[in-house]
């Protein structure tokens, strides 16, 4: 791979894991459910025309809500991923910090 | 000439030195970086003595700065410096949202305002209660009893406040008050006796840049500060005059990059007077925070249409959450995270 795709991907990487932790903070320690959360995604998807297949941002949101606070009980599941739901508690990495108000 | 001395440089070395310097009839000023002693020398330095410094074994870097901006001088700390404005830290990384009214206009609705601020996740609430205004028909602002409700309307949301000081004289209000952070505005950037005044009261401060003053102007109006013992400084940018006549002024984001080079100060952006159109306030918003802002101010009203000072710039309380769902993103994607907003 050329040295500034790899510069791209890196610098892309980065910003996702910022945005990751940045959404992890806003959930820190609100114990709360958002049934609007899969219609939300569902509409996403809808609307989502890019490269990245639809399977896979489904898994991906589903990871996200896994490993964030809040949302795991409402979490969007993808086919074949059931067993995942309810797997794990409601509890944040160690470190996010503060929240969205 | 900043002299930036190698750090566990024994204080009686750095004693000797600057005996050395003042000796010969210079000025010496010291950083309070606790990290590495450093010195600013004010005035010409006679090329002999010049050479001595370069040489002498505990002054590990000298820095020659722009013209005499000294102490603001990025040279003068190892960080970039962050101000604490009543609990919320401004520069070092994070980046905050000031909200608020315009003008203070009543109890009830500054409460009002302040509570839906607080909700937006903004960190710092803004009021005006000594208004400058271009016509002296216009609203003054409700004075003293704008700071009272102000402040109040602060700590039962729990955000500190900041407001603007015209007059030296009402400094003592400012502080009784306990408002937390004091905006000198534009149009007395480079009021000096102002600048001395506020210097001494031991409060942080916000410098807004003048509608027609150079970088290095407002850079000189934060020696100002500092010379007279105020450390906490935050420059806010909030646009200057140009022949462009589409927008109140011109939103100069171009000199962001640059300050950040020449000075440690944090710098803030309010985009609401340089647009004066509220509706082009959010792009400008995530454009400062993408050029590095340490945060950006902006106006907000409920019912703009109804504001006594500047109701079209203005933002409703849905368009400022949108500006700190933007900022965080725009955090994010720029190395650093917004301010954890206080519960």
């Amino acid at each position: 791979m050329h040295p500034p795709l790899r510069l791209q991907l890196r610098n892309l990487d980065q910003i996702l894991l910022s945005l990751l932790d940045e959404r992890a903070r806003i959930l820190s320690g609100i114990p709360t459910t958002d049934p609007g959360r899969k219609p939300a995604v569902d509409d996403m998807l809808r609307r989502h025309s890019g490269p990245f297949p639809a399977r896979g941002v489904t898994e991906v949101f589903a990871a996200v809500d896994r490993h964030c606070r809040g949302f795991a009980l409402t979490a969007v599941v993808p086919d074949g991923m059931e067993s995942a739901r309810g797997t794990e508690t409601a509890r944040g990495p160690e470190s996010a910090g503060g929240t969205l108000s | 000439m900043i002299l930036r001395l190698a750090p566990g440089t024994p204080e009686e070395a750095v004693q000797a030195l600057r005996e050395r310097l003042e000796g010969a009839g210079l000025r010496v000023l010291r950083s309070s970086e606790e990290a590495r002693p450093i010195l600013a020398v004010a005035g010409k330095v006679p090329e002999k003595l010049a050479e001595e410094m370069r040489v002498r074994p505990e002054v590990q870097e000298i820095v020659q700065p722009m013209g005499e901006l000294l102490l603001v001088a990025r040279a003068m700390r190892e960080a970039p410096s962050v101000v604490d404005v009543g609990g919320v830290r401004i520069g070092g990384g994070e980046v905050v949202v000031i909200a608020g009214p315009c003008s203070v206009e009543g109890r009830d609705a500054v409460l009002e305002v302040a509570r839906k601020v607080k909700e937006c996740g903004a960190h710092v609430l803004r009021g005006g209660a000594f208004k400058p205004r271009t016509s002296p028909y216009a609203f003054q602002g409700f004075g003293v009893e704008g700071l009272r409700q102000l402040k109040d309307a602060g700590e039962a949301v729990g955000l500190p406040v900041v407001s603007e000081i015209m007059d030296a004289s009402d400094l003592p209000a400012f502080l009784s008050h306990g408002i937390d952070c004091l905006q000198i505005g534009a149009r007395n950037m480079q009021n000096f006796t102002l600048l001395k005044r506020v210097a001494r009261a031991n409060r942080p401060v916000v410098l807004k840049r003048g509608m027609a003053a150079t970088a290095e102007e407002w850079l000189y109006a934060a020696e100002y500060l500092f010379e007279g013992g105020c450390e906490q400084v935050i420059l806010c940018e909030r646009g200057i005059r140009t022949f462009e006549k589409a927008t109140r002024n011109t939103l100069d984001l171009t000199v962001l990059p640059l300050l950040r080079e020449w000075t440690h100060m944090p710098v803030i952006v309010d985009p609401a007077h340089a647009a004066g159109i509220a509706r082009i306030i959010p792009p400008l918003a995530r454009a400062a925070i993408a050029v590095g802002a340490d945060g950006v101010a902006v106006e907000v009203h409920l019912h703009p249409e109804e504001a006594r000072s500047d109701g079209p710039q203005a933002l409703l309380p849905s368009d400022l959450a949108a500006i700190v769902s933007d900022a965080r993103i725009m955090a994010a994607t720029t190395h650093r995270r917004l301010h954890p907003a206080s519960r």
